[in-house]
């Protein structure tokens, strides 16, 4: 019975159990049934939307910013920077949210020196965006930004600038608001200049700020490439001056200088006057712009003489001493007649050159011949681009040789009918000067130039012979005396060439001034080259150019510690030059093509010796030592220098205090002399 | 009864996923924590970023100022106000020191 009795409570035991266990494996079924969907759920998101999402969550919080860098800058030879980028403010308004447009534009009129209507007109535009003013000095901006203005914003936008405004203004050229190129070395260039874009992925919180949450983009160089000119400031400068009084003095309509290095072909100094800033292209006529020096090509008239006599020479149709009848200045050939400026009668091919016979010139063109000239032409690189990279560059004007009449070859003897550049000038004369050998001009020291091989045009003995003549014509009575540098041979020549009428109908009044020089004459280290056009009443190259690249010269000896010393000019001092019965009468003239002369004034002892600064009178340094007491001391290592003598200074000041030898005592001579100078106080 | 054996067999389970969970807690509060962190980070990286670019800004300007200043020509007039100019020939002497 107890068996039997037991037996229905297990029952319902285990039934409770069964139950249980039922409802917990039922339980457990859909638990692990919602688990099974949950990773379903997760899996099915995870692998087959998760690009989709993971897009769409990246277009929520993720955007994708593009930065510009700033454009590279120009600098010259010795880094100095010519051209720089900078970001400045530009403001612009939202006319619709301009709360009170007469007083927001009495403001900005007053800010920004803009007339009230002007801005009231932009500020009731029914445009929804509009510029009020680009590109504005930052105390101007922040000005704005104290005053609150509704519906006005300030901007980034990049700017050119210039710091040396005006140097070398044709040359550097200029930027468009958009930060492309328009002119000069800033068009040639562009693409290595110009700033290149990189895109951010940045992370925008809440309230749309960005923040940089990764490097991507970081290390991409947005900045764009520098370029170094050959050009160097300072000589650039000194060559701009030298021309800009040249066309002013003389009532020129413009000039061009050109200054290069004879060894490298570096070109130094590109001078264009009228002079051209940068800084405020938009402010002047678009001629202004015009890199003349690169673009203009003209007739040289007789600096041309050089490259003709070293082509007769290579040739050897003429000697430095064949004789040539210059027919008393006027000589009636084909149907036309040449003309001198003073009657010449023979003259050696060296004193054709010195006294610029266009005469003598033209009969050593007659008897080189056409071809002959022409291919030394062609091998100097005349009637091609020299290959600077100055846009626009002009090839010059050399016609095709079959078409030369006899009368062409003889005016192109004395640089006339035929059109060069000045890169071709400077490319020729430093073939001239480097012993014969062409070599490529340079602009750019970065990026380089690749050079062309150097060729041989001329022998080296002909380019000497040349250097000779043309040393004469400054150093002798030539027509280049003005270009004289105390203690430092010039080799130099004059050209006066008469300018084309544009109707085409011949020659007219206008001349165009020319000097171009090599300096030292010996071995020459720089090339200068200087035109004047239209100047007047002055018109010759020797009287307009000459002293102004004597300007350049002595600035660019100085600059590079070739000007010579006191002494050296003591030991060097030639000779004067100018006494009776030398080859050149008391007024030299000098020869244009019209046959008219303009004598050169020569005014004082030496005139064809240009003023130099004033040097104040040392004290006499006789037989004796004189006395030194009160003297700068400056002026006493003069004085003391003078005779040979290096005087060894003791204490401190800078007035001579006493002096050992004593005044009035003689010079001391022996080798272990010394010569005592005690200092004090400062000079009065 | 169950065997003392499985008994920490299951014990030592509990504690591992015990652990496992407040490990992947901790885990997740310190993601969390370097999140905020990396954010603020990237704030001070931005407010850095800008006073860079500020007087990167000012340097540039600043050395085109020190160019215009020191610019050829504006140096020539202020030699010509002094009397200075470059030197002529015969107005350099050199001395050897001993």
């Amino acid at each position: 019975m107890a068996l039997l009795s037991a037996r229905p409570r297990k029952t319902e035991s285990n039934r409770r159990q069964d139950l249980s266990r039922s409802m917990l494996v039922v339980v457990m079924v859909l638990l692990g049934l919602a688990w099974v969907g949950l990773w379903a759920r997760g899996a099915w998101v995870q692998l087959f939307m998760g690009a989709e999402l993971n897009r769409l969550a990246s277009k929520q919080y993720l955007s994708a910013e593009f930065e510009r860098g700033v454009r590279g800058r120009i600098l010259d030879r010795k880094g100095r920077v010519l051209a720089s980028g900078a970001e400045s403010k530009s403001l612009y308004a939202r006319p619709l949210e301009v709360a009170h447009v007469d007083s927001t534009a009495r403001i900005l009129s007053r800010l920004l020196d803009l007339p009230v209507p002007e801005v009231i007109k932009k500020l009731t535009t029914r445009k929804n965006f509009v510029w009020i003013k680009r590109q504005m000095e930052d105390k101007v901006a922040a000005r704005i930004v104290e005053a609150h203005l509704p519906g006005l914003y300030l901007t980034t936008e990049s700017v050119r600038l210039y710091p040396n405004d005006q140097l070398a203004g044709q040359l550097l050229g200029f930027v468009g608001l958009d930060d492309t190129g328009l002119e000069g070395m800033e068009k040639a260039f562009n693409d290595r200049l110009a700033a290149k874009s990189a895109e951010f992925v940045v992370q925008r919180d809440a309230s749309g700020r960005k923040l940089y949450l990764d490097a991507q983009g970081q290390e991409l160089d947005t900045r764009g490439q520098d370029v170094t000119l050959t050009i160097d400031s300072h000589i650039q400068n000194s060559a701009e001056q030298a021309l800009a009084k040249a066309v002013t003095q003389n009532n020129g309509k413009w000039g061009v200088a050109v200054v290069a290095d004879v060894e490298t072909g570096d070109i130094l100094a590109w001078a264009n006057f009228p002079f051209f800033n940068p800084n405020s292209f938009g402010k002047v006529k678009s001629g202004a712009w015009r890199d003349r020096a690169a673009l203009n090509t003209f007739e040289p008239g007789s600096t041309f003489k050089p490259i003709l006599f070293a082509a007769a020479l290579q040739n050897q149709v003429i000697t430095p001493s064949t004789l040539f009848f210059c027919e008393n200045g006027k000589w009636e050939t084909r149907g036309h007649t040449i003309r001198d400026t003073h009657p010449l009668g023979w003259l050696t091919a060296r004193g054709v050159l010195v006294q610029s016979s266009n005469i003598g010139s033209a009969k050593i063109g007659l008897e080189l011949g056409v071809k002959r000239y022409y291919d030394a032409l062609r091998r100097l690189g005349f009637g091609e681009r020299a290959g600077l990279p100055t846009p626009g560059e002009s090839p010059g004007i050399l016609r095709d040789p079959k078409n030369w009449a006899d009368i062409d070859l003889a005016t192109g003897a004395f640089g006339q009918g035929i059109g060069v550049t000045t890169a071709q000038m400077t490319r020729a004369f430093l073939c001239l000067a480097n012993g014969g050998v062409i070599k490529q001009l340079r602009l750019t020291l970065d990026p380089a130039v690749t050079p062309d091989a150097p060729q041989r045009v001329f022998e080296e003995s002909v380019t000497e012979q040349v250097m000779e003549m043309m040393t004469a014509v400054v150093e002798e009575d030539g027509t280049g005396k003005r270009a004289r540098i105390p203690g430092v041979q010039v080799a130099g020549k004059t050209g006066t060439a008469q300018k084309a009428m544009h109707s085409g109908g011949g020659y007219g009044e206008e001349y165009l001034a020319s000097f171009v020089a090599l300096v030292p004459a010996k071995k020459p280290k720089y090339f200068f080259m200087l035109l004047v056009d239209g100047p007047k009443p002055q018109y010759l190259g020797g009287l307009v150019a000459a002293p102004a690249v004597r300007d350049i010269a002595v600035e660019t000896l100085a600059y590079s510690g070739m000007v010579p010393e006191g002494l050296q000019l003591a030991a060097k001092a030639p000779a004067p030059s100018n006494t009776p019965g030398a080859a050149g009468a008391a007024a030299t003239s000098e020869t244009n093509p019209n046959g008219q002369a303009q004598a050169q004034s020569q005014a004082g002892s030496d005139p064809s010796l240009p003023d130099l600064l004033p040097v104040k009178p040392l004290p006499p340094a006789g037989k004796t030592v004189p006395d030194m007491a009160g003297l700068p001391v400056r002026r006493a290592v003069e004085v003391l220098v003078e005779k040979g003598i290096v005087p060894v200074v003791k204490g401190r000041g800078m007035v001579v205090a006493r002096q050992k030898p004593g005044p009035g005592e003689p010079w001391p001579t022996g080798e272990n002399d010394v010569f005592i100078l005690w200092l004090a106080g400062q000079a009065g | 009864m169950m065997p003392s054996n499985t008994k920490k067999e299951n014990r030592g389970f509990s504690f591992l996923v015990f652990a496992s969970i407040f490990g992947s807690l901790g885990l997740g509060l310190m993601l969390v924590w370097l999140n905020i962190e990396r954010v603020d980070l990237a704030y001070e990286v931005r407010t850095h970023q800008t006073e860079l670019d500020k007087k990167n800004q000012y340097i540039t300007k600043l050395n085109v100022e020190r160019d215009n200043l020191m610019a050829p020509a504006r140096l020539r007039e202020l030699a010509r106000d002094l009397d200075l100019g470059p030197a002529q020939p015969g107005q350099i002497r050199r001395i050897k020191a001993e």
